[in-house]
């Protein structure tokens, strides 16, 4: 695709270097105001796409208007995928399923504060995994702060694990994360490959997170033995068959969530894109849990679908402009075309942005340029260091990922105290760093030792 | 993700702590007493006691309680007493067509306030009897403080194959008064939809939690629903496609804010209402 947007801009005479740097500067100065919150993220982003469109038909980088359309259609399975599985989530979540799943495992820690953290801890990962990291994040923040009222615990060494570790529950699945969805489906990563890649990647990066915060937290999770009775039996009150609405529809969205990931598991195989399998399970949800279609469907996350819309148009025409290319040439420069140093510089440098700023425009922006290196270095080590990175690099900085916007907002909301960049750095920013080491070391053996799967030949 | 979805969360697990927990069997039923007041409407009173009698599996008595020009209370509350249903027409000896919406006669007023058993007022023509009893609707705030025994009722009409809805209400308009609120101590600029319906949530939960743990053992299918406003509109609209008996508790003393609010669900109900 980007090698076709190259010969295309070549057909046609040549773009000057004028417009790739009007149009890149107009992107970074995007990113710019979504990094530092000066604008909300989706206006930056809306902002950008009319400037970078405008510019683009200006300078002839766009032919034609038409072209947008062109752009948009590539990523629209994307944009299909977060609308049916956010209604499938919003359906599942009514039904008590998660919430009754959360209660069961939460109560086996018998109010144990250190038992507690790795139970948060796990159930973070697999909500995460399941229900993608937003409705993942907030159930289990929202269960840590309840119970840690109940207890009369610090809340905060549950929030900040629970904030890091969603990042590496994204990676279990194809559909974990925003970003995993977006780097798997431009580089049409099986389902499957993500087991023998990314999920074992998603376990030893949460087990170093769940290490460095107990750590770190050491004595905040801590509770005088003296009271571990009294404990027990507050965390015992919490009946999970009360977060049961409706049994039916309690075992129908179990049903479905099974379903539709195990249609997940066989679309590719199938010949059917992922965004069928989810928009075919929300559909299902709505049909059979008997709810107000108009509420699910309300549920949709449409800030991120609005702020993809952007974003892709934006990038899609800087992309033309033949700007990404030569960022794209300039990685692979500076690895000399080795891929373990190409591969190390792309996990670093996606990682180090993704802290900085939002992780999805990040992704958004490296997809093109690892695209373009994949004509010269070998593709799997380099989409999977991509999707892994992105979402891990979330974890560098306290606004780097919205799990941990959604953590340490709802630990200030409910008077829990704040975490400030700078402890975050000691916590956070050290987790990370260990995690890209586990991670560039995994990808180094599956590189030496040949052991990745298969990509499917690109189309 | 808002702070109201995470309020809300929050607002589901703080209910999930049940910190008096109920225990719930279905209540048995010694008699079911059918009361005839030679109007059309006895038909609908012998489905409903016949179906009843069956579904709780005690004995069906019919009595005749418009038998000439004397008073008929006497014989009504002497024909059920504790543990027996009373099966009365409303109003009693008229048309519920033409007065149905206007009054529930004195003898049913004081049949409510007097009487032992559980009253079942019987109104419209029902079509489909079998449904109605097995689809019980517990409105839990009618009068709170009887919810369970409502609930057990309920269970017995609706366990082997029924459906039974329990209806969680808060009215946001009454919530500076609601005792439990109070209890609370909650800040009036704290009261969000989101904790209201995290308080109606908690006033079911003990029942929810016991309902769906057993449901399989009693072969009922429970649900709850969550709803802010007026109980009894929400009552009757939530009724309105599922046609089902609705069971509430009942106070005996008439002036008490939960009789009121039953003695005007009833009036309003096409549905035959339960009062426990």
């Amino acid at each position: 695709m980007t090698l076709l947007a190259v010969q295309e801009v070549e057909q046609h005479g040549g773009i000057g270097s004028l417009p790739m740097a009007v149009l890149g500067l107009t992107m970074l100065g995007t990113y710019a105001l979504i990094a530092t919150g000066k604008l909300h993220k989706v206006t930056a982003a809306l902002l950008g796409a009319i400037l970078c469109t405008v510019l683009g038909l200006a300078f002839g980088v766009l032919h034609e208007y038409d072209e947008i359309h062109h752009v948009l259609a590539k990523d629209i399975g994307v944009l299909g995928v977060i609308v049916g599985t956010s209604i499938l989530v919003d359906v599942s979540g009514k039904s008590g399923l998660f919430q009754f799943l959360a209660v069961k495992i939460a109560k086996k820690a018998k109010g144990d504060p250190q038992k507690l953290f790795t139970s948060l801890i796990l159930l973070t990962v697999v909500f995460v995994s399941l229900l993608t990291i937003a409705p993942g994040t907030l159930i289990v923040v929202s269960l840590g702060l309840v119970l840690c009222r109940t207890l009369k615990l610090e809340p905060k060494p549950y929030l900040v694990g629970i904030a890091i570790c969603a990042n590496s529950g994204a990676l279990v699945t194809f559909a974990s994360g925003i970003c995993t969805l977006m780097v798997g489906s431009a580089a049409k990563l099986p389902y499957g490959h993500f087991f023998i890649v990314s999920t074992p990647m998603a376990i030893a990066t949460a087990a170093v997170a769940w290490f460095v915060v107990k750590r770190f937290y050491r004595e905040q999770l801590t509770a005088d033995p003296a009271t571990a009775g009294d404990r027990a039996e507050a965390v015992a009150a919490f009946d999970e068959w009360a977060m049961v609405p409706d049994r039916r529809m309690f075992w129908r969205s179990a049903l479905l969530l099974v379903l539709t990931i195990v249609g997940f598991a066989t679309a590719q195989p199938l010949g059917i894109g992922l965004d069928f399998v989810a928009m075919a399970g929300g559909a299902a949800a709505i049909l059979f849990s008997g709810q107000n279609p108009e509420e699910a469907i309300k549920k949709v996350n449409w800030t991120v679908i609005v702020f993809f819309i952007g974003l892709f148009v934006m990038i899609g025409t800087v992309e033309h402009s033949g700007l990404l290319q030569k960022a794209a040439g300039l990685l692979s420069d500076v690895s000399g075309g080795n891929v373990h140093i190409a591969t190390v510089v792309l996990v670093l440098f996606t990682a180090v942005t993704s802290g900085i700023m939002d992780n999805i425009p990040v992704a958004a922006t490296m997809i093109p340029i690892v695209a373009t290196m994949t004509e010269t270095l070998p593709a799997a080590p380099l989409w999977w260091g991509l999707t892994i990175s992105a979402n891990l690099g979330g974890n560098g900085t306290p606004i780097g990922s919205i799990s941990g916007v959604i953590a340490l907002s709802a630990l200030q909301e409910s008077g829990g105290g704040k975490v400030s960049w700078g402890e975050w750095f000691k916590v956070g920013a050290v987790t990370m760093a260990l995690q890209l080491v586990v991670v560039l070391a995994w990808l180094s053996m599956f590189t030496v030792f040949d052991l990745y799967p298969e990509l499917p030949a690109a189309k | 993700m808002t702070d109201k979805d995470l309020q809300e969360q929050m607002a589901q697990f703080e209910a999930a702590r049940i910190t008096a927990p109920v225990e719930l069997q279905p209540q048995p039923v010694g008699k079911v007493v059918a009361a005839h007041d030679g109007t059309d409407q006895d038909a609908t009173v012998d489905a409903l006691a016949k179906t009843m009698a069956a579904r709780a599996g005690c004995e069906l008595v019919a009595h005749p309680a418009k038998d000439g020009d004397g008073d008929p209370l006497p014989g009504l509350l002497a024909a059920a007493g504790k543990g027996d249903v009373l099966v009365v027409p409303s109003p009693l000896g008229r048309d519920y067509q033409t007065e149905g919406q206007i009054s529930l006669s004195t003898t049913v007023d004081v049949l409510l306030a007097k009487s032992e058993a559980a009253i079942c007022v019987a109104r419209a023509p029902i079509e489909d009897v079998e449904h109605t009893v097995t689809h019980p609707l517990v409105a839990l705030q009618i009068d709170r403080h009887r919810k369970v025994q409502a609930a057990a009722l309920a269970l017995t009409f609706a366990k082997n194959g029924g459906e039974i809805l329990m209806l969680s209400t808060v009215d946001p308009h009454n919530a500076l008064r609601d005792e439990e609120l109070l209890a609370r101590n909650m800040d009036p600029g704290d009261l969000s939809p989101e904790i209201l319906e995290g308080l109606a949530t908690a006033r079911a939960a003990a029942l929810t939690a016991e309902l769906q743990r057993h449901a399989g053992d009693w072969d009922i299918t429970p649900m709850v629903h969550f709803a802010l406003g007026d109980t009894v509109e929400l009552t009757l609209e939530e009724n309105e496609r599922r046609n089902g008996m609705l069971v509430v508790g009942r106070d005996p003393d008439a002036r008490s804010e939960e009789a009121q609010r039953a003695r005007r669900l009833v009036l309003a109900s096409p549905a035959p209402v339960l009062l426990v």
